[in-house]
């Protein structure tokens, strides 16, 4: 699809959001006005400082001064954003209806309103379609195990900002080279590159998720009871899985199996023995989850500890609520607003889906609008890791953008903007935060997809199924 | 089109990974084959199938599981962020530990270096704590002092190396048979470390832990917690201290003062978790 197509979906979505809003102001449309949650998040807290100086200290703080820089000019150039922002937007609009917008109806600016940096969708698209159009450069040879993975990450980023849509032309090759990582219709798994790698759960699961992006079902279809023969193999005495044959069994590879098989309508009992009290087993005293029992507490395992725990029967029942949701609470750092992964370490946006896919669920199960503070994830999304010269979006500001934080941070705002509501067992209701003003579509907190796409993959496996 | 993602690998990688792949699919579990592995895994850590193969060669031809060890520091070191290695490394010590002529020669002490090395290099390192965690399972190292020394003394290089906190937990109450002597001198010893950094959430969540894990009623507490958040002052000394009050508060049916305590964290003290203040608040207001 070329990009002016592109742009065209993206103004008509915010010119229809345009006409649902009663709001009078265009700029408040688009975005809203964060001068109070910056205030509060660089304010700083009547909470003595201690003298205690170790290595944590220093790094954290250094983190700090960086991102406080970033808010404080946002702070300070009020004016400014908001001519720049408007400008871009009529420019956009010029290009694609050849007719300026007037601004007419709209109240003067209010000098005191700032606004979160936009989301670049054009160059964010222009990033992802680059590394999926041309061969990866040979610096890549550090991903050869991930080929899946590449492939769920661009794509999925991709379909976020774009209402669920993929790029026409690759579906076909996308399919073709996933189908050829399948070991021996799936009885093997889906391995994570060429040239004779074994199948591994965590690739499966990404391949799985990319076939489901592109619409391939049929695909699907034709390795389900394969994989659900090796997912049996892979089950470990103690309810887990290993993640390949002699690999290593966690709440990772946990995950991988059971989200696989929901998604494939093949999450039989078999697979199901003993994963929930593994699974349990895993939360740590601090509250959140860890890889494997008396370990550290970690998001990217508390995810897939509960994304994995909501596909058993007995849910959440038996987690201990209280402690996680301290633990989970405490991911959010004041000044950065974004999630850290673990007690006492630095911010990343990737734990914007990690942690804020851990949030929707719970949200949704103890039906709850919200537990966390979505503004401030937002404005550390849009602000501080966004590459707004090459486009992609990075851990944090002195990193540079990667596939892999492309797609979480991405995620992490679609779940910022959007409240999820149980829709049937594995789905969700979304509803926009901000009215009028979501730039990506709802993602699925146990899959990690678009909720439509999860939909359509549902339907098809329950209408197929046996 | 071509294939997405597809990568230029180099000359080098590229003949290396072919070579491996034959040997893969004849099954040949020879000492060329294991050189292909080095070479491969050198190039790429993170090569699972390779190690898988590794494993398979090293068996077939019953190499010196020692010298194995030797080699996989090597590996180690030279990529701190791999984890496959860890996993590779249990195994190899399984096999050690299968044969009695062989479990008779492992001494538990060789891993020591070797972790000393990956925790200077990364305090934090997930995988290699992970690989403790095993360690101290599979060879029921809870009580060694070494274990409990090692851990201190990280501890007190960074009091917020929660990766330290989290094994001293795993090795003091992870199993139900915690002593009253061990209890008492670990609160005395994250007292002490409270009194360093109130505002160390690793110092409060080992705090809560041994309470919860122990069964304890949190209002022994409650004179210490005052210390440091006295809220007549200007400042308090720790929002978890304040947090913990509140937790006391609702212990003992208090529910106003709890809510109270909830408020000033959401207007005062820990603005950005409003909505989480906000939900203790009104679930403890709906169960009175």
């Amino acid at each position: 699809m070329d990009l002016k197509l592109k742009a065209l979906l993206y103004i008509s979505r915010i010119m229809s959001a345009r006409r649902q809003s009663s709001a009078s102001s265009y700029e408040s449309l688009l975005r809203p006005d964060i001068t109070k949650s910056l205030q509060t998040m660089l304010a700083t807290t009547p909470i003595a400082e201690d003298f205690y100086l170790c290595d944590t200290t220093v790094s954290q703080k250094e983190t700090e001064e960086e991102i406080k820089e970033i808010y404080l000019s946002i702070l300070n150039s009020s004016e400014e954003s908001i001519v720049e922002t408007k400008s871009k937007t009529s420019k956009l609009l010029d290009a694609i209806a050849n007719e300026p917008i007037t601004e007419n109806g709209e109240p003067s600016s209010d000098e005191l309103s700032h606004f979160d940096q936009t989301l670049h969708v054009d160059l964010h698209l222009r990033y992802i379609e680059h590394f999926l159009n041309n061969p990866l450069p040979e610096g890549f040879f550090s991903l050869d195990c991930n080929h899946g993975w590449m492939i769920y990450w661009l794509l999925n980023a991709y379909s976020v900002l774009l209402d669920g849509e993929v790029p026409e032309h690759l579906k076909k090759p996308i399919s073709a080279k996933i189908m050829l990582l399948v070991i021996d219709e799936g009885r093997g798994g889906i391995a994570g590159g060429p040239q004779g790698q074994i199948g591994h759960a965590a690739s499966t699961y990404a391949s799985v998720l990319a076939l489901v992006l592109i619409g391939d079902f049929d695909s699907l279809a034709l390795i389900k009871k394969g994989l659900h023969q090796w997912f049996l193999s892979l089950k470990a005495p103690n309810g887990s899985f290993v993640m390949h044959k002699g690999g290593e069994s966690d709440a990772r590879s946990t995950y991988c199996v059971l989200s696989v098989a929901a998604l494939l309508n093949i999450l039989t009992n078999e697979l199901l023995e003993g994963a929930s009290g593994f699974l349990l087993s895993c939360q740590s005293y601090e509250g959140g989850f860890a890889g494997v029992p008396n370990t550290e507490a970690h998001g990217g395992y508390t995810f897939c500890a509960l994304a994995a725990l909501y596909l058993t029967p007995d849910g959440f029942r038996d987690i201990n609520m209280e402690s996680l949701l301290r633990w989970l609470s405490a991911r959010q750092l004041s000044l950065e607003g974004g999630f850290s992964g673990r007690t006492n370490k630095l911010v990343d946006s990737c734990y914007s889906f990690w942690v804020g896919g851990s949030f929707a669920l719970l949200e949704a199960y103890l039906d709850q609008a919200t537990l966390f503070n979505r503004p401030a994830l937002t404005s550390y999304i849009l602000n501080c890791c966004q590459d707004d010269k090459r486009g992609g979006l990075r851990d944090k500001p002195s990193t540079r953008a990667d596939f892999y934080h492309t797609n979480y941070a991405l995620c992490g705002l679609s779940i910022a903007e959007h409240q999820f509501v149980r829709d049937g067992l594995y789905n969700f209701v979304t509803k926009d935060c901000l009215e009028g003003s979501v730039l990506t579509i709802g993602v699925n907190p146990i899959f990690g997809i678009p909720t439509m796409l999860v939909s359509h993959c549902l339907a098809y496996f329950n209408a197929t199924a046996n | 089109m071509s294939e997405p993602c597809q990568i230029m690998y180099s000359e080098e990688y590229l003949s290396t990974m072919s070579s491996l792949k034959q040997y893969l699919e004849t099954k040949t579990y020879t000492e060329e084959a294991l050189q292909v592995t080095e070479e491969a895994l050198s190039l790429l850590a993170s090569h699972y199938t390779a190690w898988c193969f590794r494993l398979d060669i090293i068996k077939h031809l019953g190499k010196d599981l020692f010298e194995e060890l030797n080699w996989c520091e090597e590996v180690a070191i030279a990529n701190e962020k791999n984890y496959q290695i860890w996993n590779y490394r249990q195994r190899v010590i399984e096999l050690i530990l299968e044969d009695p002529a062989l479990a008779a020669q492992f001494q538990v002490r060789r891993e020591l270096p070797i972790f000393q090395m990956m925790i200077s290099m990364d305090e934090k390192n997930h995988h290699v704590w992970l690989y403790r965690n095993w360690f101290v399972k599979r060879f029921e190292l809870y009580d060694d002092a070494g274990e409990l020394e090692f851990v201190n003394k990280l501890i007190d290089k960074d009091a917020r190396n929660n990766s330290a906190w989290t094994h001293k937990f795993f090795l003091l109450f992870s199993r139900n048979d915690a002593a009253e002597n061990i209890v008492a001198q670990e609160l005395d010893f994250c007292r002490e470390k409270i009194a360093l950094c109130p505002q160390n959430p690793s110092l409060w969540n080992y705090l809560l832990g041994i309470y919860a894990s122990q069964e304890r009623l949190l209002v022994e507490l409650k004179d210490f917690c005052g210390q440091y958040a006295n809220i007549n002052d200007e400042e308090i000394k720790s929002s978890f201290a304040l947090e913990t009050l509140a937790k006391i508060a609702v212990e003992q049916n208090d529910v106003l003062l709890a809510c109270r305590y909830y408020d000033l964290l959401l207007q005062k003290y820990d603005p950005i978790r409003a909505s989480y203040w906000n939900y203790l608040s009104k679930k403890i207001l709906l169960n009175t």
